[in-house]
């Protein structure tokens, strides 16, 4: 039995780029631990090997330019200069 | 005007000019607008000199239909559901909205749905709840919440909703309508925003399984912006609809569908009433055991969260969306846009999700799905060499009270159990209304089939429609 923590949830919503409220995270860690013990019923099953998982396979086509208008997708943006998107800083001086 | 008309009626109407392209887009459009408070199916309606009708001559033309808001309409604001994307508009097409609009269809807004279609019962959307028009108490099912519910009032003919583990289905079967998922990769996915890229698909909800046969005809075809789209030759599903069943044809109950205690009763006594139906139709009727079905829910959980944790990584403000203001750093711009712009159900989802998928634990969890989900791929395709269509329930239970099921998650996924397993394999399933509850709501039994079997499946399930009346019933207060 997996056993899912505050510490772990934390840890989590840290890599998944996302802040929890402090009155969210009891109740998360309870229903993921309910989830991932529902799951648990997997465990039981006897791995058949004739049905292995499918191997996906590559579909390719020809790589041809289609114009596009780029000024759409750029007024989608938050906020550009000179036809680039602009984020807050990444690196230091 | 009459109400509840279908696509095929008005199409008849309109051809033989007792009816006005002009008129009837008017009516619809009223129609809309009037009802929307009461019920919250759109999250627009777009401005009535500001509707498009490409093609004069289409199957579709003057017939007014409604799409769900995770489908790209060029040019329209395309929400999700989600705050995130409040203001993000749409730079181009869906290839399914395209072909809609290639054979006329006249799309009048934007429907409702669970945020980033994540949720069973259209009470997730961060843009406020879709009622459902039978009981206004109650939910309409989801997450394709707004297209379900304005078909059943008869606010439009016509929607498209998406479907990964059963928003078309259930919320068709909550609201009395006809809902297809169709095989994995009939239709592309190009333009619609993802969530499980794997069993994503877009799916019609109509009146009647004609309705419903003739929107997915136009929708089928491979298209070379969606890798996982089937070549698909292009068939007329209308063309089968004999009213009769095929000689000879076996139908396979799943047992758990009548030995389960998770499903209703009355949903149950709807479900024996439809095989009797069937019978007296000419059926065979075989009792299947699907031994591996009841792990769908277990393999959905996994897969889906993963998949939607890795899709969703794309929303956080850079490119696209709501940025949130003044954060100093990159990762303060994400953390906070995400934070300001997700639900508490897509948090919990992208959470699951990437611990599953996290090293430590995907062996365990990711690995184990996907190997179980061939399993029940090859279980399904072992049922099928003994009968021609699975048929069970289509949701466990009746249409909820609003409010009642989100205390609870878990209890609230496990209502997919009969939904979810064919989506996780990629097989067709159609969800039509069978005899009402009680209290005159509606309840829906599916038809699953083996890869490419729509034409089967509307034959079957339009010859039951035809001997029954359930599709002709209508919620009152509408009028």
């Amino acid at each position: 039995m997996v056993k899912f923590d505050k510490e772990e949830l934390l840890k989590l919503a840290d890599l998944s780029a996302l802040k929890l409220y402090d009155n969210e995270i009891d109740d998360l860690v309870d229903q993921i631990q309910k989830l991932l013990d529902y799951t648990e019923e997997l465990n039981k099953v006897e791995l058949s090997a004739e049905a292995a998982p499918t191997r996906n396979v590559n579909v390719f086509r020809e790589d041809e330019i289609i114009r596009f208008d780029s000024s759409l997708l750029l007024k989608q943006a938050p906020k550009t200069k000179d036809g680039f998107f602009v984020v807050p800083k990444i690196l230091n001086k | 005007m009459k109400l509840f008309l279908t696509i095929k009626e008005l199409r008849k109407k309109l051809d033989k000019k007792e009816l006005n392209k002009k008129e009837t887009v008017e009516f619809y459009h009223e129609r809309l607008k009037k009802y929307n408070k009461k019920l919250g199916v759109a999250l627009e309606i777009f401005d009535k000199e500001n509707l498009q009708e490409n093609n004069e001559q289409g199957i579709l033309s003057g017939i007014p239909g409604i799409l769900k808001d995770n489908i790209s309409q060029k040019g329209r604001t395309l929400s999700c559901g989600s705050k995130i994307l409040k203001n993000y508009v749409a730079p181009y097409d869906a290839t399914v909205t395209k072909k809609l609009n290639d054979e006329g269809a006249v799309i009048l807004g934007r429907a409702n749905m669970d945020e980033f279609a994540m949720g069973s019962s259209g009470e997730y959307s961060a843009y406020g709840i879709t009622k459902n028009p039978w009981d206004t108490n109650r939910v309409p099912g989801g997450s394709s919440s707004g297209s379900a519910s304005a078909v059943a009032a008869g606010l439009v003919p016509w929607a498209l909703g998406t479907e990964t583990g059963g928003s078309v289905r259930q919320p068709a079967a909550f609201t009395g309508l006809v809902g297809l998922y169709p095989t994995y990769g009939s239709n592309s996915r190009s333009g619609i925003i993802a969530f499980t890229s794997s069993t994503d698909q877009a799916g019609p909800i109509t009146k009647t399984v004609y309705d419903n046969a003739l929107i997915s005809s136009i929708l089928i075809g491979q298209n070379p912006n969606d890798s996982t789209s089937l070549v698909r030759p292009k068939v007329d599903f209308t063309k089968n609809l004999t009213g009769k069943l095929p000689k000879n044809l076996k139908l396979g109950v799943i047992k758990d569908a009548l030995e389960s205690e998770g499903v209703n009763s009355e949903v149950k006594k709807s479900f024996e009433l439809a095989i009797k139906q069937l019978q007296k139709l000419g059926a065979e009727i075989k009792y299947i055991d699907l031994p591996d079905l009841k792990y769908g829910i277990s393999v959905y959980f996994i897969v889906s969260r993963a998949e939607a944790a890795s899709n969703l990584a794309r929303f956080d403000g850079s490119l696209y969306g709501v940025r949130a203001k003044d954060a100093k750093t990159l990762k303060e711009m994400y953390i906070q846009t995400r934070h300001d712009g997700f639900g508490i159900e897509v948090k919990r989802r992208i959470l699951m999700g990437n611990y599953v998928l996290s090293s430590r634990h995907q062996d365990a969890f990711y690995k184990k799905a996907d190997h179980v989900r061939a399993m029940m791929r090859a279980e399904f395709e072992q049922a099928f060499k003994e009968v021609d269509l699975l048929i069970s329930p289509t949701a466990s239970t009746l249409p909820f009270e609003i409010g009642k099921m989100c205390q609870d998650p878990v209890k609230m996924y496990l209502a997919d159990y009969f939904t979810v397993p064919n989506c996780i394999t990629g097989n067709p399933a159609l969800s039509i209304p069978c005899e009402f509850s009680k209290d005159n709501l509606p309840i829906g039994f599916q038809f699953i089939g083996p890869r490419l079997s729509e034409e089967l499946i509307y034959q079957v399930a339009y010859a039951f429609e035809q001997s029954t009346d359930y599709h002709l019933k209508t919620p009152k207060g509408y009028e």
